[in-house]
Protein backbone atom coordinates (compact mmCIF):
# COMPACT_ATOMS: atom_id res chain seq x y z
CA UNK A 1 0.00 0.00 0.00
CA UNK A 2 1.41 3.39 -0.97
CA UNK A 3 1.95 6.06 1.65
CA UNK A 4 -0.35 9.04 1.40
CA UNK A 5 2.08 11.52 2.87
CA UNK A 6 5.72 12.17 2.12
CA UNK A 7 8.03 10.13 4.28
CA UNK A 8 10.05 12.26 6.68
CA UNK A 9 13.33 10.87 7.98
CA UNK A 10 15.51 12.32 10.71
CA UNK A 11 19.25 12.68 10.26
CA UNK A 12 19.65 10.70 13.49
CA UNK A 13 17.85 7.73 11.90
CA UNK A 14 20.09 7.95 8.87
CA UNK A 15 23.15 8.07 11.11
CA UNK A 16 22.05 4.80 12.73
CA UNK A 17 21.19 3.20 9.41
CA UNK A 18 24.51 4.27 7.91
CA UNK A 19 26.35 2.85 10.88
CA UNK A 20 24.54 -0.48 10.48
CA UNK A 21 25.46 -0.45 6.79
CA UNK A 22 29.10 0.13 7.68
CA UNK A 23 29.23 3.68 6.33
CA UNK A 24 31.24 6.46 7.91
CA UNK A 25 29.27 9.67 7.41
CA UNK A 26 30.67 12.85 8.94
CA UNK A 27 28.15 14.95 10.90
CA UNK A 28 28.54 17.81 8.45
CA UNK A 29 27.33 15.61 5.58
CA UNK A 30 24.42 13.98 7.37
CA UNK A 31 21.72 16.48 6.41
CA UNK A 32 22.59 16.26 2.72
CA UNK A 33 22.59 12.45 2.81
CA UNK A 34 19.26 12.45 4.66
CA UNK A 35 17.66 14.75 2.09
CA UNK A 36 18.96 12.67 -0.80
CA UNK A 37 17.90 9.36 0.73
CA UNK A 38 14.45 10.66 1.70
CA UNK A 39 13.94 11.92 -1.84
CA UNK A 40 14.82 8.55 -3.27
CA UNK A 41 12.62 6.63 -0.83
CA UNK A 42 9.68 8.86 -1.72
CA UNK A 43 10.31 8.20 -5.40
CA UNK A 44 10.40 4.47 -4.72
CA UNK A 45 6.77 4.70 -3.64
CA UNK A 46 5.89 4.73 -7.35
CA UNK A 47 7.31 1.23 -7.76
CA UNK A 48 5.54 0.04 -4.62
CA UNK A 49 2.20 1.02 -6.15
CA UNK A 50 2.63 -1.36 -9.09
CA UNK A 51 0.91 -4.72 -9.18
CA UNK A 52 3.77 -7.11 -9.97
CA UNK A 53 2.50 -10.25 -8.27
CA UNK A 54 2.85 -12.33 -11.43
CA UNK A 55 6.35 -11.07 -12.22
CA UNK A 56 9.54 -12.86 -11.27
CA UNK A 57 12.72 -10.84 -10.87
CA UNK A 58 14.82 -10.48 -13.99
CA UNK A 59 18.40 -11.49 -13.41
CA UNK A 60 19.83 -13.13 -16.46
CA UNK A 61 18.16 -13.35 -19.83
CA UNK A 62 18.59 -16.60 -21.70
CA UNK A 63 20.55 -15.82 -24.83
CA UNK A 64 18.31 -17.96 -27.02
CA UNK A 65 15.20 -16.05 -25.89
CA UNK A 66 13.41 -14.17 -28.66
CA UNK A 67 16.11 -14.47 -31.25
CA UNK A 68 15.35 -12.64 -34.48
CA UNK B 1 45.51 15.21 -47.77
CA UNK B 2 45.55 17.82 -44.97
CA UNK B 3 45.39 17.07 -41.26
CA UNK B 4 41.78 18.31 -41.28
CA UNK B 5 40.85 16.02 -44.19
CA UNK B 6 42.34 13.03 -42.37
CA UNK B 7 40.62 13.99 -39.12
CA UNK B 8 37.11 13.71 -40.51
CA UNK B 9 37.50 10.65 -42.71
CA UNK B 10 35.24 7.85 -41.59
CA UNK B 11 36.71 4.48 -40.70
CA UNK B 12 35.43 3.01 -43.96
CA UNK B 13 37.03 5.86 -45.96
CA UNK B 14 40.33 5.50 -44.10
CA UNK B 15 40.23 1.74 -44.60
CA UNK B 16 39.93 2.18 -48.35
CA UNK B 17 42.86 4.58 -48.70
CA UNK B 18 45.01 2.56 -46.32
CA UNK B 19 44.25 -0.62 -48.24
CA UNK B 20 45.03 1.14 -51.53
CA UNK B 21 48.29 2.42 -49.96
CA UNK B 22 47.33 6.03 -50.73
CA UNK B 23 48.14 6.94 -47.14
CA UNK B 24 50.10 5.17 -44.44
CA UNK B 25 48.93 4.35 -40.90
CA UNK B 26 51.88 6.37 -39.64
CA UNK B 27 50.74 9.55 -41.46
CA UNK B 28 47.23 9.09 -40.06
CA UNK B 29 48.52 8.49 -36.55
CA UNK B 30 50.78 11.55 -36.64
CA UNK B 31 47.91 13.68 -37.96
CA UNK B 32 45.63 12.41 -35.17
CA UNK B 33 48.19 12.97 -32.42
CA UNK B 34 48.94 16.47 -33.76
CA UNK B 35 45.24 17.28 -33.74
CA UNK B 36 44.86 16.02 -30.17
CA UNK B 37 47.79 18.24 -29.17
CA UNK B 38 46.20 21.21 -30.92
CA UNK B 39 42.64 20.90 -29.68
CA UNK B 40 42.45 18.80 -26.56
CA UNK B 41 43.54 21.60 -24.26
CA UNK B 42 40.14 23.10 -25.03
CA UNK B 43 38.12 19.90 -25.12
CA UNK B 44 39.78 17.76 -22.41
CA UNK B 45 38.49 14.63 -24.09
CA UNK B 46 41.52 12.46 -23.23
CA UNK B 47 42.84 11.41 -19.83
CA UNK B 48 45.85 9.62 -21.31
CA UNK B 49 47.25 10.05 -24.81
CA UNK B 50 49.24 7.01 -25.91
CA UNK B 51 51.55 8.81 -28.35
CA UNK B 52 54.62 6.54 -28.25
CA UNK B 53 52.62 3.32 -28.26
CA UNK B 54 50.42 4.57 -31.10
CA UNK B 55 53.41 5.50 -33.28
CA UNK B 56 55.08 2.14 -32.61
CA UNK B 57 51.90 0.26 -33.56
CA UNK B 58 51.43 2.42 -36.64
CA UNK B 59 54.99 1.66 -37.78
CA UNK B 60 54.27 -2.04 -37.43
CA UNK B 61 50.96 -1.66 -39.30
CA UNK B 62 52.76 0.13 -42.11
CA UNK B 63 55.30 -2.70 -42.40
CA UNK B 64 52.57 -5.36 -42.34
CA UNK B 65 50.50 -3.64 -45.01
CA UNK B 66 53.55 -3.12 -47.22
CA UNK B 67 54.23 -6.84 -46.96
CA UNK B 68 50.65 -7.57 -48.03
CA UNK B 69 49.38 -8.55 -44.59
CA UNK B 70 46.35 -6.25 -44.56
CA UNK B 71 44.13 -7.25 -41.63
CA UNK B 72 40.87 -5.52 -42.51
CA UNK B 73 38.99 -2.22 -42.12
CA UNK B 74 40.41 -1.26 -38.71
CA UNK B 75 44.04 -1.86 -39.71
CA UNK B 76 45.95 1.37 -39.20
CA UNK B 77 42.88 3.29 -37.99
CA UNK B 78 43.14 5.52 -34.86
CA UNK B 79 40.72 4.39 -32.15
CA UNK B 80 40.32 5.58 -28.56
CA UNK B 81 38.96 3.77 -25.51
CA UNK B 82 36.93 5.13 -22.63
CA UNK B 83 39.25 5.03 -19.65
CA UNK B 84 37.57 1.98 -18.13
CA UNK B 85 38.79 -0.54 -20.72
CA UNK B 86 41.87 -2.26 -19.36
CA UNK B 87 45.00 -1.63 -21.41
CA UNK B 88 48.14 -3.59 -20.66
CA UNK B 89 50.89 -1.29 -19.36
CA UNK B 90 48.73 1.85 -19.70
CA UNK B 91 46.93 3.29 -16.70
CA UNK B 92 43.18 2.80 -16.59
CA UNK B 93 41.65 5.27 -14.18
CA UNK B 94 37.89 4.88 -14.54
CA UNK B 95 37.95 8.67 -14.36
CA UNK B 96 38.70 8.33 -10.66
CA UNK B 97 41.30 9.29 -8.13
CA UNK B 98 41.07 5.82 -6.61
CA UNK B 99 42.45 4.19 -9.78
CA UNK B 100 44.65 7.12 -10.81
CA UNK B 101 47.75 4.92 -10.78
CA UNK B 102 46.22 1.59 -11.77
CA UNK B 103 48.19 -0.02 -14.59
CA UNK B 104 46.61 -3.31 -15.75
CA UNK B 105 48.77 -6.35 -16.53
CA UNK B 106 46.43 -7.43 -19.33
CA UNK B 107 44.31 -5.96 -22.08
CA UNK B 108 40.58 -6.45 -21.76
CA UNK B 109 38.96 -8.60 -24.45
CA UNK B 110 37.75 -5.59 -26.48
CA UNK B 111 41.21 -3.98 -26.46
CA UNK B 112 42.73 -7.31 -27.47
CA UNK B 113 40.25 -7.77 -30.35
CA UNK B 114 40.78 -4.21 -31.61
CA UNK B 115 44.57 -4.67 -31.52
CA UNK B 116 44.31 -8.00 -33.31
CA UNK B 117 42.29 -6.26 -36.03
CA UNK B 118 45.16 -3.78 -36.42
CA UNK B 119 43.56 -0.72 -34.79
CA UNK B 120 45.92 1.95 -33.47
CA UNK B 121 44.91 2.77 -29.89
CA UNK B 122 45.67 6.50 -29.53
CA UNK B 123 44.46 7.09 -26.00
CA UNK B 124 42.08 6.71 -23.10
CA UNK B 125 39.17 9.12 -22.99
CA UNK B 126 37.71 11.25 -20.23
CA UNK B 127 34.55 10.06 -18.53
CA UNK B 128 32.23 10.77 -15.64
CA UNK B 129 33.90 9.45 -12.49
CA UNK B 130 33.37 5.66 -12.42
CA UNK B 131 30.72 6.14 -15.17
CA UNK B 132 28.26 7.24 -12.49
CA UNK B 133 26.68 10.29 -14.14
CA UNK B 134 25.82 11.98 -17.41
CA UNK B 135 27.55 15.38 -17.33
CA UNK B 136 31.21 14.32 -17.57
CA UNK B 137 32.13 17.07 -15.10
CA UNK B 138 34.99 15.06 -13.71
CA UNK B 139 36.35 16.39 -10.38
CA UNK B 140 39.73 14.69 -10.81
CA UNK B 141 40.59 15.21 -14.50
CA UNK B 142 38.47 18.28 -15.24
CA UNK B 143 35.28 18.62 -17.26
CA UNK B 144 35.18 17.38 -20.81
CA UNK B 145 33.60 19.95 -23.14
CA UNK B 146 31.19 19.64 -26.04
CA UNK B 147 32.92 20.47 -29.35
CA UNK B 148 29.74 22.18 -30.61
CA UNK B 149 29.80 24.63 -27.70
CA UNK B 150 32.67 24.56 -25.23
CA UNK B 151 30.47 25.96 -22.47
CA UNK B 152 28.29 22.86 -22.61
CA UNK B 153 28.58 19.28 -21.42
CA UNK B 154 29.25 16.53 -23.96
CA UNK B 155 26.92 14.21 -22.01
CA UNK B 156 28.18 11.10 -20.32
CA UNK B 157 29.40 9.02 -19.00
CA UNK B 158 31.33 8.32 -22.24
CA UNK B 159 31.64 12.07 -22.88
CA UNK B 160 35.34 12.06 -23.75
CA UNK B 161 34.78 9.39 -26.40
CA UNK B 162 31.90 11.33 -27.95
CA UNK B 163 33.77 14.65 -27.92
CA UNK B 164 36.92 13.08 -29.39
CA UNK B 165 35.02 11.38 -32.23
CA UNK B 166 32.94 14.50 -32.99
CA UNK B 167 36.03 16.74 -33.08
CA UNK B 168 38.07 14.37 -35.25
CA UNK B 169 40.53 13.40 -32.49
CA UNK B 170 40.12 9.72 -33.42
CA UNK B 171 38.11 7.82 -36.02
CA UNK B 172 36.09 5.82 -33.53
CA UNK B 173 35.94 5.11 -29.84
CA UNK B 174 34.69 2.51 -27.40
CA UNK B 175 32.13 3.68 -24.85
CA UNK B 176 30.16 1.89 -22.20
CA UNK B 177 26.45 2.21 -21.46
CA UNK B 178 24.73 1.37 -18.15
CA UNK B 179 21.84 3.83 -18.40
CA UNK B 180 22.49 5.65 -21.67
CA UNK B 181 26.20 6.42 -21.34
CA UNK B 182 26.99 5.72 -25.01
CA UNK B 183 23.77 7.05 -26.51
CA UNK B 184 23.40 10.27 -24.51
CA UNK B 185 26.86 11.71 -25.29
CA UNK B 186 26.69 10.46 -28.88
CA UNK B 187 23.39 12.33 -29.36
CA UNK B 188 24.60 15.50 -27.63
CA UNK B 189 27.81 15.54 -29.69
CA UNK B 190 26.20 14.69 -33.05
CA UNK B 191 27.72 11.26 -33.65
CA UNK B 192 26.60 7.63 -33.93
CA UNK B 193 26.53 5.56 -30.72
CA UNK B 194 25.59 1.90 -30.54
CA UNK B 195 24.62 -0.08 -27.46
CA UNK B 196 24.39 -3.66 -28.75
CA UNK B 197 22.31 -6.41 -27.10
CA UNK B 198 23.33 -7.39 -23.56
CA UNK B 199 25.89 -10.16 -23.96
CA UNK B 200 26.85 -9.31 -27.55
CA UNK B 201 30.17 -7.62 -26.66
CA UNK B 202 32.47 -8.89 -23.93
CA UNK B 203 32.94 -6.83 -20.79
CA UNK B 204 35.82 -8.91 -19.46
CA UNK B 205 38.42 -6.44 -18.22
CA UNK B 206 36.04 -3.48 -18.37
CA UNK B 207 35.53 -1.70 -15.04
CA UNK B 208 31.95 -2.52 -13.98
CA UNK B 209 29.32 -0.08 -12.79
CA UNK B 210 26.26 -2.38 -12.58
CA UNK B 211 26.75 -5.95 -13.77
CA UNK B 212 23.27 -6.54 -15.12
CA UNK B 213 23.07 -3.21 -16.96
CA UNK B 214 26.56 -2.62 -18.35
CA UNK B 215 27.07 -2.78 -22.11
CA UNK B 216 30.14 -2.08 -24.25
CA UNK B 217 29.74 -0.52 -27.68
CA UNK B 218 31.21 1.65 -30.44
CA UNK B 219 30.94 5.42 -31.02
CA UNK B 220 31.65 6.60 -34.57
CA UNK B 221 30.97 9.24 -37.22
CA UNK B 222 28.86 6.95 -39.42
CA UNK B 223 26.56 3.97 -39.10
CA UNK B 224 28.77 1.90 -41.36
CA UNK B 225 31.70 2.59 -39.02
CA UNK B 226 29.64 1.36 -36.07
CA UNK B 227 29.01 -1.84 -38.02
CA UNK B 228 32.73 -2.21 -38.78
CA UNK B 229 33.75 -1.79 -35.15
CA UNK B 230 30.99 -4.07 -33.88
CA UNK B 231 32.11 -6.76 -36.32
CA UNK B 232 35.50 -6.84 -34.65
CA UNK B 233 34.43 -6.71 -31.00
CA UNK B 234 31.24 -8.84 -31.07
CA UNK B 235 31.07 -12.48 -30.10
CA UNK B 236 31.18 -14.87 -27.20
CA UNK B 237 33.97 -14.58 -24.67
CA UNK B 238 34.53 -17.31 -22.09
CA UNK B 239 36.10 -14.70 -19.78
CA UNK B 240 32.77 -12.84 -19.46
CA UNK B 241 29.97 -14.80 -17.73
CA UNK B 242 27.33 -12.50 -19.23
CA UNK B 243 28.63 -13.02 -22.77
CA UNK B 244 26.14 -14.69 -25.13
CA UNK B 245 26.89 -17.68 -27.37
CA UNK B 246 24.93 -16.25 -30.28
CA UNK B 247 26.33 -16.26 -33.83
CA UNK B 248 27.62 -12.91 -35.09
CA UNK B 249 26.13 -11.78 -38.40
CA UNK B 250 28.00 -9.97 -41.15
CA UNK B 251 26.83 -6.47 -40.26
CA UNK B 252 27.97 -4.85 -43.48
CA UNK B 253 26.08 -7.30 -45.69
CA UNK B 254 22.51 -6.19 -44.99
CA UNK B 255 23.38 -2.61 -44.12
CA UNK B 256 22.14 -0.96 -47.30
CA UNK B 257 18.91 -2.96 -47.73
CA UNK B 258 16.74 0.10 -46.98
CA UNK B 259 13.59 0.41 -44.88
CA UNK B 260 10.96 -0.31 -47.52
CA UNK B 261 8.32 -2.55 -45.99
CA UNK B 262 9.70 -2.36 -42.45
CA UNK B 263 7.21 -1.72 -39.66
CA UNK B 264 8.46 1.07 -37.40
CA UNK B 265 6.78 1.77 -34.07
CA UNK B 266 6.82 5.33 -32.77
CA UNK B 267 7.09 5.49 -28.98
CA UNK B 268 4.95 8.37 -27.83
CA UNK B 269 3.49 7.57 -24.44
CA UNK B 270 2.18 10.32 -22.18
CA UNK B 271 5.55 10.00 -20.46
CA UNK B 272 7.18 11.52 -23.53
CA UNK B 273 5.76 14.98 -23.11
CA UNK B 274 9.16 16.33 -22.15
CA UNK B 275 10.92 16.91 -25.49
CA UNK B 276 11.60 20.52 -26.24
CA UNK B 277 9.93 21.75 -29.39
CA UNK B 278 13.08 21.59 -31.52
CA UNK B 279 13.70 17.95 -30.58
CA UNK B 280 10.06 17.15 -31.24
CA UNK B 281 10.17 18.83 -34.64
CA UNK B 282 13.37 17.03 -35.64
CA UNK B 283 11.91 13.70 -34.51
CA UNK B 284 8.66 14.22 -36.42
CA UNK B 285 10.60 15.10 -39.59
CA UNK B 286 12.70 11.97 -39.12
CA UNK B 287 9.62 9.79 -38.90
CA UNK B 288 8.19 11.44 -42.06
CA UNK B 289 11.42 10.80 -43.94
CA UNK B 290 11.50 7.12 -42.99
CA UNK B 291 7.87 6.87 -44.06
CA UNK B 292 8.75 8.45 -47.42
CA UNK B 293 11.51 5.86 -47.78
CA UNK B 294 8.87 3.13 -47.64
CA UNK B 295 8.60 2.19 -43.96
CA UNK B 296 5.19 1.71 -42.38
CA UNK B 297 4.99 3.81 -39.23
CA UNK B 298 2.44 3.75 -36.43
CA UNK B 299 2.24 4.42 -32.73
CA UNK B 300 3.76 1.82 -30.41
CA UNK B 301 2.94 1.39 -26.75
CA UNK B 302 4.96 0.31 -23.73
CA UNK B 303 2.40 0.81 -20.94
CA UNK B 304 4.87 0.87 -18.03
CA UNK B 305 7.65 2.80 -19.73
CA UNK B 306 7.36 5.71 -17.33
CA UNK B 307 8.74 3.44 -14.60
CA UNK B 308 11.96 2.71 -16.45
CA UNK B 309 14.23 5.51 -15.12
CA UNK B 310 13.36 4.75 -11.48
CA UNK B 311 13.65 1.00 -12.03
CA UNK B 312 17.05 1.41 -13.64
CA UNK B 313 18.20 3.79 -10.94
CA UNK B 314 17.23 1.38 -8.16
CA UNK B 315 18.98 -1.61 -9.70
CA UNK B 316 22.05 0.31 -10.83
CA UNK B 317 22.38 1.99 -7.43
CA UNK B 318 22.40 -1.29 -5.54
CA UNK B 319 24.76 -3.04 -7.96
CA UNK B 320 27.15 -0.07 -8.00
CA UNK B 321 27.10 0.06 -4.20
CA UNK B 322 28.24 -3.55 -4.23
CA UNK B 323 30.94 -2.87 -6.84
CA UNK B 324 32.23 0.02 -4.71
CA UNK B 325 31.72 -1.49 -1.27
CA UNK B 326 35.38 -1.93 -0.43
CA UNK B 327 36.56 1.48 -1.64
CA UNK B 328 33.62 3.28 -0.06
CA UNK B 329 34.63 1.73 3.25
CA UNK B 330 38.35 2.32 2.95
CA UNK B 331 38.79 5.42 0.74
CA UNK B 332 35.57 7.47 0.91
CA UNK B 333 37.42 10.78 0.68
CA UNK B 334 38.99 9.79 -2.65
CA UNK B 335 35.60 9.97 -4.39
CA UNK B 336 34.22 13.18 -5.84
CA UNK B 337 31.46 14.60 -3.63
CA UNK B 338 28.59 13.77 -5.98
CA UNK B 339 29.59 10.19 -6.73
CA UNK B 340 30.31 9.50 -3.06
CA UNK B 341 26.87 10.79 -2.07
CA UNK B 342 25.21 8.65 -4.76
CA UNK B 343 27.02 5.54 -3.57
CA UNK B 344 26.19 6.21 0.08
CA UNK B 345 22.48 6.52 -0.70
CA UNK B 346 22.78 3.33 -2.76
CA UNK B 347 24.13 1.42 0.26
CA UNK B 348 20.94 2.17 2.17
CA UNK B 349 18.43 0.84 -0.36
CA UNK B 350 16.42 -2.15 0.87
CA UNK B 351 16.86 -5.56 -0.73
CA UNK B 352 13.08 -5.78 -1.17
CA UNK B 353 13.14 -2.56 -3.24
CA UNK B 354 15.94 -3.96 -5.39
CA UNK B 355 13.94 -7.13 -6.03
CA UNK B 356 10.80 -5.13 -6.70
CA UNK B 357 12.73 -3.21 -9.35
CA UNK B 358 13.94 -6.49 -10.85
CA UNK B 359 10.33 -7.64 -11.09
CA UNK B 360 9.25 -4.39 -12.74
CA UNK B 361 12.15 -4.95 -15.11
CA UNK B 362 10.62 -8.29 -16.16
CA UNK B 363 7.33 -6.56 -16.84
CA UNK B 364 8.95 -3.84 -18.96
CA UNK B 365 10.96 -6.37 -20.94
CA UNK B 366 7.81 -8.37 -21.71
CA UNK B 367 6.10 -5.23 -22.96
CA UNK B 368 9.03 -4.37 -25.23
CA UNK B 369 9.16 -7.89 -26.66
CA UNK B 370 5.41 -7.77 -27.29
CA UNK B 371 5.79 -4.45 -29.10
CA UNK B 372 8.64 -5.91 -31.15
CA UNK B 373 6.35 -8.75 -32.26
CA UNK B 374 4.29 -6.09 -34.01
CA UNK B 375 7.16 -3.90 -35.20
CA UNK B 376 10.58 -4.49 -36.73
CA UNK B 377 12.02 -1.53 -34.86
CA UNK B 378 10.97 1.19 -32.45
CA UNK B 379 11.88 4.87 -32.69
CA UNK B 380 12.17 7.54 -30.00
CA UNK B 381 14.30 10.69 -29.57
CA UNK B 382 17.56 9.78 -27.82
CA UNK B 383 17.40 12.78 -25.46
CA UNK B 384 14.49 15.17 -24.92
CA UNK B 385 16.81 18.19 -25.07
CA UNK B 386 20.15 19.37 -26.42
CA UNK B 387 23.36 19.69 -24.37
CA UNK B 388 23.08 21.59 -21.09
CA UNK B 389 25.58 24.14 -19.83
CA UNK B 390 28.47 22.95 -17.68
CA UNK B 391 27.49 23.51 -14.06
CA UNK B 392 23.73 23.24 -14.57
CA UNK B 393 22.41 21.03 -11.79
CA UNK B 394 18.70 20.94 -12.55
CA UNK B 395 16.27 21.61 -15.36
CA UNK B 396 12.68 22.85 -15.36
CA UNK B 397 10.38 20.57 -17.36
CA UNK B 398 6.80 21.82 -17.31
CA UNK B 399 6.13 22.71 -13.68
CA UNK B 400 8.72 20.27 -12.30
CA UNK B 401 12.38 20.87 -11.49
CA UNK B 402 14.38 17.70 -12.16
CA UNK B 403 18.04 16.77 -11.82
CA UNK B 404 20.24 16.68 -14.92
CA UNK B 405 20.37 12.89 -15.14
CA UNK B 406 16.57 12.55 -15.09
CA UNK B 407 16.16 15.44 -17.52
CA UNK B 408 18.57 14.19 -20.19
CA UNK B 409 18.06 10.47 -19.91
CA UNK B 410 14.40 9.40 -19.70
CA UNK B 411 14.32 7.61 -23.08
CA UNK B 412 17.48 5.54 -22.80
CA UNK B 413 17.37 3.36 -19.63
CA UNK B 414 14.63 1.03 -20.87
CA UNK B 415 17.18 -0.48 -23.26
CA UNK B 416 19.59 -1.26 -20.44
CA UNK B 417 16.76 -2.82 -18.44
CA UNK B 418 15.66 -4.92 -21.39
CA UNK B 419 19.10 -5.52 -22.92
CA UNK B 420 17.77 -4.65 -26.39
CA UNK B 421 20.07 -3.20 -29.06
CA UNK B 422 19.74 0.58 -29.49
CA UNK B 423 21.49 2.93 -31.90
CA UNK B 424 21.55 6.72 -31.89
CA UNK B 425 22.14 8.66 -35.10
CA UNK B 426 22.20 12.43 -35.63
CA UNK B 427 18.76 13.64 -36.77
CA UNK B 428 18.94 17.42 -36.62
CA UNK B 429 20.34 20.53 -34.99
CA UNK B 430 18.76 23.16 -32.77
CA UNK B 431 18.76 26.82 -33.80
CA UNK B 432 21.70 27.25 -31.43
CA UNK B 433 23.65 24.70 -33.48
CA UNK B 434 23.43 21.81 -31.02
CA UNK B 435 22.94 18.22 -32.21
CA UNK B 436 19.79 16.12 -31.75
CA UNK B 437 19.70 12.30 -31.85
CA UNK B 438 17.27 9.63 -33.02
CA UNK B 439 17.20 6.30 -31.19
CA UNK B 440 16.45 3.06 -33.06
CA UNK B 441 15.62 -0.11 -31.10
CA UNK B 442 15.07 -3.69 -32.19
CA UNK B 443 14.88 -7.31 -31.04
CA UNK B 444 17.58 -9.08 -29.03
CA UNK B 445 20.67 -9.79 -31.13
CA UNK B 446 19.18 -8.17 -34.23
CA UNK B 447 21.90 -5.51 -34.40
CA UNK B 448 21.80 -5.83 -38.21
CA UNK B 449 18.25 -4.48 -38.39
CA UNK B 450 19.06 -1.52 -36.14
CA UNK B 451 22.08 -0.65 -38.27
CA UNK B 452 20.02 -1.06 -41.45
CA UNK B 453 17.41 1.49 -40.32
CA UNK B 454 20.15 3.85 -39.12
CA UNK B 455 22.05 3.60 -42.39
CA UNK B 456 18.91 4.24 -44.47
CA UNK B 457 18.18 7.39 -42.50
CA UNK B 458 21.80 8.59 -42.56
CA UNK B 459 22.11 7.99 -46.32
CA UNK B 460 19.21 10.36 -46.92
CA UNK B 461 20.33 13.18 -44.61
CA UNK B 462 23.51 15.15 -44.07
CA UNK B 463 23.46 15.81 -40.33
CA UNK B 464 26.37 13.42 -39.81
CA UNK B 465 28.51 15.43 -42.24
CA UNK B 466 28.38 18.66 -40.20
CA UNK B 467 31.56 19.58 -38.40
CA UNK B 468 31.79 21.27 -34.99
CA UNK B 469 33.18 24.82 -34.95
CA UNK B 470 36.14 23.87 -32.78
CA UNK B 471 38.52 23.73 -35.76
Amino acid sequence: MAREEELKINPEDIAKLAEMAGLRVEAARLDALTARYSGFLNELEKLRELDINDQEPAFVFRSEESLP
Amino acid sequence: MTQLDIAFQTISELAQIIKDKKISPLEITHATLDRIKLLDKKLNSYITVMGDEAIKTAQQAEKDIKKGNYKGPLHGVPISLKDLYNTRGIRTTGGSNILADFVPDEDCTVTERLKTAGAIIVGKTNMHEFALGVSNENPHFGPCRNPWDLERIPGGSSGGSAAAVAAGLCAGSMGSDTGGSIRIPAALCGIVGFKPTFGRVSKAGVLPLAWSMDHAGPMTRSVEDAALMLQVIAGWDPKDPSSAKVPVANYRRGLKAGVKGLRLGILKEGFFKGPDSEVNEAFNKTVSLLKNLGAATSKASIPHIEYTPLTLRTITSVESASVHEKWLNTRPNDYGADVRARLEVSRLILASDYLRAQRVRSLIRKEFLEALNKFDALLVPTCPMTALKIGERSVKIGDKVVDVMSAIGPYVPSLNLTGLPALTVPCGFSKAGLPIGLQIISKPFDEGLVLRVGWAYEANTDWHLRRPPIG
